[in-house]
């Protein structure tokens, strides 16, 4: 079965700062995929990469198997792309900006409203309103609709329940399930454990590696919570670092 | 065109929308032509003249009343001798002094005695313009007086004929130059701040996300300010014609056209420094120190002739010289595309070079 997202031994550096390394995984089709890992461990910098914004400095990246370098301009009309920075024209209306991103996409909000329907119905009442007067929740929700209004094939989330409140951000993960239907396959990032267990597998990434991919219950240690299990391979990972340095 | 149409539409919301844009967009052209040319003048009026009279002959008493009949001279006072002059001057009460020396009046009908004019150089303007006012007043003077009494106009008297600003009114000149400044704010200032507020509040993040081509994107960003630019230099002429008398002499397609070039030089300069700037702060000092050089050494406020030579040739390179030129010749001399041809040349020139270097500076990927 082909893969929807492929990345080979993927290494970027920022100067002396290494982002990522040697990152390697695969994304099955249709798939909700998690990247479980904290601030600066490389999350953005991977979605950077895919949609296409980044180049990196070694390694192979594939997007239903567009080469993310050679065929950007390819996967930029199949993939929804929400920033994990609310990236949307908060002087526009809700609507206007729905109406401005499939126009750009060359498609008609009318023909594609079944597939936004369930989260965009939430936040038409508001259709007048200008996007930056609306709450955190519901300008996600406003940013989902903007990412998916051309039916793509992948979805990139980069932590888009950061700064959203509790009940918003359980509403947010039951609109992800209910995508599953369409076929989209979905990365998504969060910096928050109890989220991961929604995902059908989940990679853990830490100063730009990978520790672990599995499934949530798989990659539990017996007994333990998601989040223990997280910060001893961390804290595993440290040690491992700190006797690197002893032996020099 | 169904993506740039949508790209135009969302530009013109958002300008709308912003609470100062549309009446900068107003107020600009109303200022560059009502306010600007009366505070860019160069014209000395008023020059405060000290006469220090040793003669107090009926010559000095007439040169005397001449100067306080003058438009652009004020006669202060009459002192005793020249230090309680100097003192006033000193005291930034004088910008001129004439001192009459004792038999002056006797002297005229034959061999004239020699005046002296000390000029107060602290406003230069003011003092080197005020002193040469001051000195054709009384050349004038002497000239009208020698002339009764039957005798020859000294020689060496200048006589000086204004072509082209028959008025030698100021605003006349500065007008056309001023309407350039317009271009630059509108075609060049603004769009490169519109475009960099993209970076800097993280839409074009999205927007890179899209097959939205760049090039198109920018043309987006470009297009309504270059209407505005049209909208806005139509405004000032009518303005400058309406409040000013002053007419076009040359033909307006001729302005227009110098405008349209220009408009693509400034633009792509500006989408240049917004490709090379990640802030609009950034944005805004780089373009601040364009804008400036381009006022300070493309001969808008001071003549190119009077600049040293190094400073001349480096006008040769920079855009708005070309235009200003232009501008000045089509609106006081009438002359036409033609005549120019080296000018409109030159400028067409800057706007193909100008293109190039900003799709060189953009950078399609980190």
């Amino acid at each position: 079965m082909e893969k929807s997202i492929s990345i080979n031994d993927v290494t970027k550096n920022y100067g002396s700062i290494c982002a990522l390394d040697n990152v390697s995984f695969e994304v099955e089709k249709g798939e909700l995929f998690g990247l479980i890992g904290p601030d600066g461990a490389g999350k953005t910098t991977l979605f950077r990469i895919l949609t296409t914004l980044l180049v990196p400095d070694s390694g192979t990246a594939t997007v239903e198997g567009l080469d993310a370098i050679k065929d950007y301009k390819r996967i930029r009309s199949i993939v929804g792309y929400m920033p994990g920075r609310f990236s949307l024209y908060q002087d526009l209306s809700v609507e206007e900006n729905l109406e401005f991103f499939a126009s750009i996409f060359g498609v008609d909000v009318k023909d594609n409203y079944d597939i936004i329907a369930p989260i965009y119905s939430q936040i038409e009442p508001f259709a007048k309103r200008r996007a930056g007067k609306l709450s955190g929740g519901m300008k996600q929700k406003l940013a989902l609709s903007c990412a998916l209004i051309h039916r793509p094939q992948v979805l990139f989330l980069d932590e888009p329940t950061t700064g959203v409140d509790a009940v918003s951000r359980s509403e947010f993960w039951d609109m992800l399930a209910g995508l599953k239907q369409y076929g989209i396959s979905i990365l998504v990032s969060t910096p928050y454990m109890d989220e991961a267990g929604r995902c059908d597998r989940i990679a853990l990434i830490n100063e730009g590696k990978v520790l672990k991919i599995d499934t949530p219950e798989n990659i539990k240690d017996k007994g333990a919570t998601l989040e223990d299990t997280f910060i001893r391979l961390i804290q595993e990972e440290n040690g491992k670092h700190d006797i690197c340095q002893k032996s020099h | 065109m169904g993506v740039l149409r949508s790209l135009i539409i969302k530009e013109i919301r958002q300008f709308r929308r912003n609470p100062f844009m549309p009446k900068l967009v107003v107020m600009f052209p109303i200022a560059i032509v009502l306010v600007m040319p009366w505070i860019t003048t160069m014209d000395v009026k008023d020059v405060s003249v000290g006469i220090v009279d040793y003669d107090g002959s009926d010559v000095s008493h007439k040169i005397i009343s001449r100067i306080d009949a003058s438009e652009y001279l004020e006669l202060n006072s009459i002192y005793q001798d020249y230090p309680s002059a100097l003192e006033d001057m000193e005291d930034g009460r004088v910008d001129a002094i004439l001192e009459i020396p004792d038999g002056f009046g006797r002297s005229i009908l034959s061999k004239p005695e020699k005046l002296s004019v000390w000029s107060n150089g602290v406003n230069s303007l003011k003092g080197s313009l005020g002193s040469q006012y001051l000195m054709q007043t009384v050349m004038q003077c002497l000239k009208d007086i020698r002339s009764s009494k039957g005798l020859q106009i000294p020689e060496g008297l200048i006589e000086t004929t204004n072509l082209y600003n028959p008025t030698m009114d100021y605003k006349h000149f500065m007008i056309p130059a001023l309407m350039i400044m317009l271009l630059v704010m509108i075609g060049g200032f603004l769009p490169a701040l519109n475009l960099v507020s993209e970076k800097e509040l993280g839409t074009i993040e999205q927007i890179n996300v899209t097959p939205v081509n760049r090039f198109v994107f920018t043309l987006s960003k470009l297009i309504p300010f270059w209407i505005i630019c049209f909208i806005d230099l139509g405004l000032c002429m009518t303005l400058a014609l309406l409040v000013y008398g002053l007419p076009v002499a040359g033909s307006v397609w001729a302005i227009f056209l110098a405008a349209a070039l220009f408009i693509i030089v400034m633009s792509s300069v500006g989408v240049m420094i917004a490709n090379l700037s990640d802030t609009m702060q950034q944005t805004m000092f780089i373009m601040l120190f364009v804008v400036l050089s381009f006022i300070l050494i493309s001969g808008l406020m001071t003549p190119v002739e009077s600049m040293p030579e190094w400073a001349q040739k480096v006008t040769w390179f920079l855009p708005p010289t070309y235009i200003i030129k232009i501008f000045r010749i089509v609106y006081l001399k009438g002359a036409s595309v033609a005549e120019l041809w080296t000018d409109y040349a030159a400028l067409a020139g800057f706007a193909v070079l100008f293109c190039i270097l900003a799709a060189m500076t953009y950078k399609k990927r980190g």
